[in-house]
């Protein structure tokens, strides 16, 4: 009997003491965040988006090499000595021709891996993290520039180029036009050479074509001027990740770059 | 429904000349009228607020996207509950199948008839009002059974077992309790009880004999829980056992009326108990009664009913849910045992006590009702100040 009181009395006073802490929550503020119109301050390390600044890219493949999941498509071939001699922006001589630099983001994990061995630090993490699409070939970034598809603003603010010169501005101007410009610019792509007499290799009317209509096939427009060393570009580019490492340009990387499985080099990439 | 009646037969020439049959049915058209509008968009309102005071006890805001602090989501709802297919299961009884949940909705729309508004608002003075009530609220669990017996789905007919299980034992704590009121008042009709309660809060049978009617009011207001299938009493729609219970092969309008069923129920029970053990539209205290020649009976009844309606939802998103066992140990080994006892004493105290309640009873009530508000209050404010600190040492 004593048993029985007690237990309804218990029962009666848990129910109590559950219905003070809901009462107590109805008046604290609440966690839930409008996602499109709030949203939270990104840790300052957060790992997003890739990018890449083309300008300063010296072609060198280690990102590509570094990354776990072969995400990075990386073509270059050696840059004639007839072209002028052009510098990244830490004064970094840059050597070879970046025909194809592609991002798969939809392979990409993430894992910042790319960013550390970087020479130039060309390559980041932006805070950008709003690109779902419907097709998944739409995250497929190009970020050599006369194929480039990249049209987000570089969140960075531009390093001072060592020779700057017209151009540079002048390409920036072109690629915040490019929208507009592009199908009326697409046609002069195939003619244009990839380097001009400007620190950039990109001419200043040159606009960011927003890619071919597949841009899983990089366009072939720049490889025919030149008689390419690398595969053909025009199959995909996906299975070579350091082919495009020319024999001359990474003295040092030449022997390992063209050859070694991805699996050879990602435990050496952490390292790094 | 009599009101009604003497202000057309005054005001409208030729009313009296009508014959004695539309003299009766225009008055009950009208208030049917009003308590269907009453009844059918009440659980747009409820469902909102269910909505809001299950975000807000869970730290979350509830809708707010469609109209203002998306006070229009139930609307659409509802209007998408009513466009959509009603989809009849293989090898049901599509004849019991349309019409269980109109019995259901029947069941917990039919009690209101007899809830009195105000002293005349009343649109039928039944001199059985707790039994009508008590009878007509049965009559939703055969239109649950039914529901579940037509859909030809095992979970649908645990639901309705377990329902009618439900129904059955906790009517009878219900019952009881509602026998000590009618002894103390000598009346069935609503609209007695309710005259009986006036005079402010203190003559509330809420606080008659101070211990024996508080523990009545908890006992029937928790048997009103179960009848309504309620969380923590939702063992008939248990989504976690039996998907959704006696309404799992309803789609469209008709699980819409099950909705409707459900939140009216709960409305009528909060009303009937507000009847009963608060006073019914009776202010707490008499100088709240009007504000000059308006009366605002009905609003009190109405802000009664609410109040219980939020405990309601505030007990769902409280407790968890019962075991089948604990259900009915609850039911026949505490409830029950307790209102029997309840009876006989009240039964004692009218025959050889004080008959109009203890002396204290006043005191009582009063110290009760200011200490529980008081009490909220000062978990309001703990709350926020516990939330200014959290917020305080985040910064910090």
């Amino acid at each position: 009997m004593t048993a029985w009181f007690y237990d309804l009395w218990y029962g009666f006073y848990t129910v109590l003491v559950g219905m003070k802490i809901t009462w107590r929550h109805l008046f604290v503020d609440k966690v839930t965040l409008h996602y499109p119109e709030e949203k939270w301050t990104l840790p300052p390390k957060s790992r997003m988006r890739l990018f890449m600044k083309y300008e300063d890219c010296i072609g060198c493949g280690q990102c590509a090499r570094a990354c776990p999941v072969d995400c990075i498509y990386i073509k270059t071939e050696k840059r004639p000595p007839t072209k002028p001699a052009i510098w990244a922006a830490d004064g970094t001589p840059i050597k070879l021709d970046t025909h194809v630099f592609d991002i798969d983001m939809s392979l990409c994990c993430y894992c910042n891996l790319c960013t550390y061995p970087c020479p130039t630090n060309c390559i980041y993490m932006t805070p950008e993290y709003e690109f779902a699409a419907t097709d998944l070939t739409s995250h497929l970034y190009h970020f050599a520039k006369p194929n480039a598809k990249f049209l987000t603003v570089n969140p960075k603010p531009p390093a001072p180029k060592p020779a700057a010169a017209p151009g540079a501005t002048a390409a920036a101007a072109g690629s915040a036009a490019a929208p507009g410009a592009a199908s009326v610019a697409k046609p002069a792509v195939p003619a244009a050479p990839v380097a001009k007499p400007a620190v950039v290799s990109v001419p200043p009317g040159e606009p960011i074509a927003p890619g071919a209509p597949t841009p899983v096939a990089p366009s072939p427009g720049t490889t025919p001027k030149e008689a390419p060393p690398a595969p053909g570009d025009a199959a995909n580019p996906a299975p070579n990740v350091a082919t495009g490492t020319p024999p001359k340009a990474g003295g040092d990387t030449a022997g390992t770059g063209g050859t070694p499985p991805p699996d050879a080099v990602d435990p050496a990439a952490p390292k790094e | 429904m009599d009101v009604l009646w003497g202000f057309l037969n005054q005001n409208l020439s030729g009313f009296s000349d009508l014959p004695g049959w539309l003299q009766t049915a225009i008055p009950a058209a009208v208030c049917g009228v009003l308590l269907i509008t009453f009844m059918a968009l009440g659980p747009i309102l409820y469902v909102y607020v269910e909505t809001k005071v299950a975000g807000f006890m869970q730290d979350r805001i509830g809708p707010k996207r469609v109209g203002p602090h998306g006070m229009l989501q139930t609307v659409a709802d509802a209007v998408k509950l009513m466009f959509k297919e009603a989809i009849y299961p293989a090898g049901a009884d599509k004849k019991l199948f349309i019409v269980a949940p109109c019995l259901v909705v029947l069941g917990a729309f039919m009690s209101f008839v007899v809830i009195p508004f105000g002293a005349r608002g009343v649109t039928a003075n039944l001199n059985v009002g707790i039994f009508y009530v008590v009878a007509v609220s049965s009559l939703s669990t055969v239109g649950l059974i039914m529901a579940g017996w037509a859909s030809n789905n095992k979970y649908a007919l645990f639901g309705a077992m377990r329902s009618a299980a439900q129904i059955v034992s906790y009517e009878i704590p219900a019952v009881m309790t509602l026998l000590t009121i009618v002894m103390i008042v000598g009346s069935l009709s609503l609209n007695d009880i309710a005259m009986a309660q006036a005079g402010g809060l203190h003559r509330w049978f809420l606080f008659r004999y101070f211990p024996i009617m508080p523990v009545a009011f908890l006992i029937f207001f928790t048997a009103g829980l179960a009848e309504c299938n309620r969380a923590p009493f939702d063992i008939p729609e248990a989504e976690s056992e039996l998907v959704a219970g006696f309404h799992t092969e309803y789609s469209g309008f008709f699980f819409a009326m099950f909705f409707m069923a459900e939140y009216t129920e709960m409305f009528v029970i909060s009303a009937v108990a507000s009847v009963l053990f608060l006073g019914g539209w009776w202010a707490p205290l008499p100088a709240l009664q009007q504000i000059g020649p308006v009366g605002l009976g009905a609003l009190w009844l109405i802000a009664k009913a609410w109040t219980l309606v939020f405990v309601m939802m505030w007990l769902r998103w409280t407790l968890p849910r019962l075991r089948v066992d604990q259900l009915m140990h609850v039911a026949w080994k505490v409830l029950l045992p307790i209102s029997m006892v309840l009876v006989v004493l009240v039964g004692t105290l009218i025959m050889w006590g004080p008959k109009n309640g203890f002396l204290w009873d006043p005191y009582a009530a009063w110290v009760l009702t200011v200490g529980v508000f008081l009490l909220l209050l000062y978990w309001l404010v703990a709350a926020r100040r516990y939330n200014a600190r959290r917020f305080r040492e985040a910064a910090a």
